[in-house]
Order: C-alpha cells, then structure tokens, then sequence
C-alpha cells in the first residue's frame, strides 16, 4: 500500500479500513472458535492427533496471519486518507477528493537504502533491516510515525526499545480508544457472542497493562500487539537498548495477559531477578555493568491441559521470540543476551534458539523438553544451562524429545533448598499421586509438586540466583 | 500410545495445572489490615541495614561504602513494595569464613529486633555467599559477598501507602 492512490475519496478509504479491521477481528474470533472446537471434539487416536498438529502449527497460523494482513492494510488505509487530507490541505483544498494523488504519509525521502518507505520498514524485513531503517529516518519522519502509527512500531522488532515503550504507550490509549467505540454485539443470534468476551477481555487486559505500567515506572513496554484477538505484551526492567546483559523471560502453560494478577506478579519477578543480578554483579566488583530484564508474552500460549502436549504453540511462538531476540541484537549488538524458559516457554525458548542467532546464553527450568538435542541451538558450548528441582514433575517428563538435563553439553544448576527457608520435605508417596492429571478432569495436585515446578525465580532461592549468575555470566557464582 | 509415554505425557500435563501457582504468589500472610505502612516498614528496614553495615564495617574498618542503583518502588494493588539501593563495600568477606559467621551471628541476634527470622543461607559458593533472612509480611533482607564487595539490600512486602 505504499504505492499511492490516485483519486482516492478520503472517506472511502476509511470505510474501506473500518471494514478490514472488523473483518480481521471477526478472523480472529473465527479462528478462536475454530481452535476451541479443534480442542474440544472428542476425537482421540494418531488422525486426531496429527490434525491437531496440523491445525496449530499451518490452519490456525494461516488465518491468524491473514487477519494481521487485514490489520496491516488497514493501518496503510488510514495513512493514505490522512495524507490525501494533507495534500488537500496543502493545496487549498482545491485536490480534494478525485484527482488528487498521495499515498505513504507525504514525508520526504523515506527508507533511503535500506527499502520500505517513511511510513513502513520493508515488507517482510529481518529485526536487522528494521533497525537499519530505523536508523536511515529523519527525526521527522521518526516523530510523524510515532503519531500516525504507534502500534506498528511497538510491535516491530528492530525498532529500539525506548522508542517501542513510547509508541506502546501511545497505542495502549488510542487502542482502548478504538475498542470503547467498536463494542460488538453481546449475542449472536440466541447464543452469546464469543467476540464480546473477546473484546471484554482485550480491554481489561489493556486497562490492567496500564495500571501496571503506573504502578511501577521502572517498567517499559516493549510489546503491545492486540491483532489476534488476544493481548500480547512483554515488560522490561532496565534500559534493554544499552544494557550490558539483558534477559528475556517466557512462561509457560496458563500463561496470560489478561490474567491481572499472573503478569503484575511475574513483572515482580523480573524485577527481583534483575536486583540479585545488580547484586552479583557488585560484589563481584563489576557495578559498572549494567541489566535489564524482560517479560515476554508475546505468543500464543496454551491455556489448557491437552494443547499443552503437543508443540504447535511452541514452534509459532518461537518464530517471534526469535525475531524479538533478533530485535534487541540488532539494536544492542554487543549485549549478553540470555533466554530465560520455564516450563512449556522452555520449549519456546530452546526452538528459539535454534532459529535465531541472538541469544549468548539459554537457561530452562522446569522443562518438559526442547524437542531435540542441543546439535543446533545457536549458543556457545557451555551456555546452556539447565535447573531441574528433584520433584518437579514436568522437569522430570522429558515430554519433548527427553530431559534437557541429560542433553550432553547441558550444564545443570543447583536448585537445592536454601536451609531454613523453602527445604519443603516431600510428602510421602507424592510422585505417584501428584502429576495424576487427564483431561478429562484434574486430580488434586500436592502442594509440594506445585511448589517444586513453580518456585524457580521465587525470590531468595539457589535458583533464582543461579539464574541470575547465568544473565550476568557469572560462571564462578554458579551454584552447580 | 506405549504405558511409559501415557506417562510422560500425564506428568507433562501437570505442567499446566502447576503453572497456575504463578498466579497465586502472595508476599506474607499477614492480614492486610494490620500491615504497617510503607513509610513505617523502610525506616525499620533502612535501620536494619544500617545495622548490618555497621557489621561489616566493625570486621573492615577501611571499607567505604558506596550505594548502586536508587530505591524503586511499585504499587501492588492498593499497597507498594519497596525495593532498596544495594549498599556495598570494598570488604573481602567471602575469602574469610570466620569473619563471615561473626557477621552472620550478630546479624542474627538482633535480627528480630526489626522482625526478621534469622539468615539463612541461600548458597555459598568459592567466590560467594548469600544470606537472606525474610519477616511475617513478606519482606526480604539480602548480604550478600562477592569475589571483590559486600553488598546488602532488601524489598519488602506489600504495605499500605
């Protein structure tokens, strides 16, 4: 859409953007519903099996990309009516409407070398083509993007991080904006509508992000992406642009951003994680070093028991890890950049790694596998590190092409109990009743097996502070 | 589906049932109502720090000490959590086990002056140590030795405004 339009009435191409937008979002509820139903049907055995997979990794993925397309062209809509009306008004009004010419955002030049144009990074740019882009803008042409199309830029990798956090904040305002405006229908027909829940859930989670944002500036927002139906975001402690060692932190099963309490509470976690690193890195007389942590959910995680098992969700989300990993590289090419993975985001992080060349260092914990060996995870060898606590059930499946600590090269951790402090007993005969989960119904799961998959990054802890030694690379503050 | 990967399987699928304790962290378990507030809560805090600094400094007389980094602070909720500066110093505590256990010691002795259980240790490694001693709502004090400083710092729980 960068081409121009000749003749365009301004309206028009409004409508016309109105009309992709809601289709997107009705794209989106379909393949919500779709992706339910995939889930849902009681349809058990190798066929179910492989569609499921199918669905996931090619169906889901297809439709999710067109109603991002749909999202994309009508953001190029938008931006061509808003310089019709410039050139409008430029010209006295006298080019209003048929005849006139126009397209991008009338800013001069654009893209220089590096492709795209002043209001888009080339069509399916690498984060280091964005960033090389990025750089090639005028201040100008910077500031009137930031205005005219703040979601773009918050998502795309490439674009540095205090400029993502500026235009997050910006689309975090107009998006809820826009979402107040456009409420759907609460029914469909007699059955209530799935895309109001939607909506309903889109909004709360975006207030929520704010509040969190308010509550603590130390925060930035490096990702707000509403265009699957779903909110993504990723929040960060410290200056990811220039920090010297940067972690990235993924979750698991469950995880949610519309779950208010599950990300103020993991935002605490970074944040604790990231003063045991600044500790660290002190005592060792290294202060002059500096961190910066990020939470990063920004994939389609699974929310249930059965899609849990299978690795569709993985395999997607770790494209856009990998990008997002590509983006601080391209932006901050000398930091020590770590992937953090605990529990099925292990697996996302691991895959990751694999397709992308960013990442310095790899630590999972509590994980179920990163289906394969190390053979290609783009890491150098000793930095892949790995936290298993004895109990945990999912550390102990190997579900995912076996145990990652049995992985040669892995460099296990210690996650021992600190004395007095979280050395929990196992009860008698847990094992056998704690990991007792079907989907068909969930059995009670013992707190000690809850504990021991969940307590990694809990503040005060040998693993926490080990994985804080494997952001900072402080190999002799290991606890192994 | 062979019975050794029905299995691996179940177990995996405990993954997602552990995982929703993420959301369900909660920092003490005082009743809200009977927190003291923020302001009240980093006095007694900062005094306890001051305390363990002073510690330190009675083993290393010449050690200065300098802060990293500024206090921050978050809401949580209608309440806030503090989390400290990193006090540190130039003292070699790691490489000596003995002046270590005194600070330790006396640290624990009036640790419940300012309602902390004692320290415990968190990992003492060739080059390190970390002590972390925690009170009823939720707050945490850190010393902490490096291969070169000491470093003491602390967050606490939740407390009204």
């Amino acid at each position: 859409m960068t081409g121009g339009v000749y003749g365009a009435d301004v309206a028009q191409l409004r409508d016309a953007a109105a009309d992709f937008e809601r289709t997107a979002q009705e794209l989106g509820s379909i393949r919500a519903q779709l992706s339910g139903s995939v889930t849902r049907a009681p349809w058990r055995g190798a066929d179910a099996d492989r569609f499921r997979r199918e669905w996931d990794g090619e169906h889901a993925r297809a439709l999710t990309l067109a109603a991002q397309r749909l999202q994309d062209a009508a953001g190029a809509l938008r931006r061509n009516a808003e310089a019709q009306e410039q050139t409008s008004a430029a010209a006295g009004g006298a080019l209003s409407g048929a005849g006139a010419s126009g397209g991008g955002t009338g800013a001069p030049g654009g893209g220089g070398p590096w492709g795209g144009s002043a209001t888009h990074p080339p069509a399916d740019a690498t984060a280091a083509e964005v960033a090389r882009w990025w750089d090639s803008l005028t201040d100008e042409q910077r500031e009137r993007l930031l205005a005219d199309d703040p979601g773009m830029l918050g998502r795309t990798d490439g674009i540095p991080a205090a400029v993502r956090d500026e235009a997050n904040r910006a689309f975090l305002e107009t998006e809820l904006e826009r979402l107040r405006d456009d409420e759907p229908p609460r029914m469909a027909g007699r059955a209530p509508n799935p895309a109001w829940s939607e909506w309903q859930d889109q909004i709360e989670t975006l207030e929520n992000a704010r509040a969190i944002l308010e509550a603590d500036p130390s925060l930035s927002l490096l990702l707000l992406d509403t265009r699957d139906g779903r909110v993504e975001l990723a929040l960060a402690v410290g200056d990811v642009d220039t920090a010297d060692h940067v972690g990235v932190y993924t979750q698991g099963l469950f995880s949610n951003t519309a779950d208010a309490g599950g990300v103020q509470d993991q935002a605490q976690r970074i944040t604790e994680l990231d003063r045991t690193a600044r500790s660290l890195l002190v005592g060792d007389g290294r202060g002059d070093e500096t961190t910066a942590m990020v939470m990063w959910m920004g994939y389609d995680s699974p929310q249930n028991v059965v899609d849990v098992l299978f690795d569709g969700q993985a395999n997607a989300g770790a494209t856009r890890l990998a990008s997002f990993a590509d983006g601080i590289r391209a932006v901050n090419a000398d930091t020590h950049l770590t992937g953090l993975g605990h529990s099925y985001g292990s697996l996302v992080t691991g895959i990751a790694a694999r397709e992308s060349e960013a990442f310095d260092s790899v630590a999972v914990f509590g994980s179920p596998g990163i289906n394969g060996d190390l053979g290609e995870v783009n890491v150098d060898s000793g930095q892949f590190y790995v936290l298993a606590n004895p109990g945990d059930p999912v550390a102990l499946s190997g579900h995912f092409d076996g145990n990652p600590a049995e992985l040669d090269g892995a460099q296990r951790l210690s996650t021992a109990p600190s004395a007095g402090l979280s050395g929990k007993e196992p009860p008698s005969g847990w094992l056998v009743a704690a990991p007792l989960v079907s989907p068909l119904g969930l059995l009670p799961l013992g707190d000690y097996a809850l504990d021991q998959h969940t307590s990694y990054l809990v503040d005060k802890s040998t693993s926490q502070h080990n994985l804080a030694a494997v952001v900072v690379g402080a190999e002799d503050r290991m606890i192994r | 589906m062979t019975p050794p990967r029905r299995s691996r399987l179940l177990a995996a699928a405990a993954a997602g049932v552990l995982a929703l304790s993420l959301t369900a962290c909660f920092p003490g378990s005082a009743e809200m109502s009977e927190r003291p507030s923020i302001d009240e809560i980093t006095r007694q805090y900062d005094a306890f720090a001051a305390e363990l600094r002073g510690l330190v400094s009675a083993e290393y007389p010449d050690a200065t000490w300098a802060e990293d980094g500024e206090a921050s602070s978050a809401l949580a909720g209608e309440d806030t959590r503090v989390t400290s500066q990193i006090w540190y110093a130039d003292a070699a505590l790691s490489a000596d086990p003995a002046a270590r256990d005194r600070v330790v010691a006396q640290a624990n002795a009036t640790a419940g002056d300012y309602g902390f259980d004692d320290f415990a240790t968190v990992e003492v490694s060739d080059d390190g140590f970390s002590y972390v001693a925690g009170d009823e709502w939720g707050g945490e004090m850190h010393l902490t030795g490096g291969s070169v400083n000491v470093t003491v710092w602390y967050v606490t729980g939740s407390h009204p405004g």
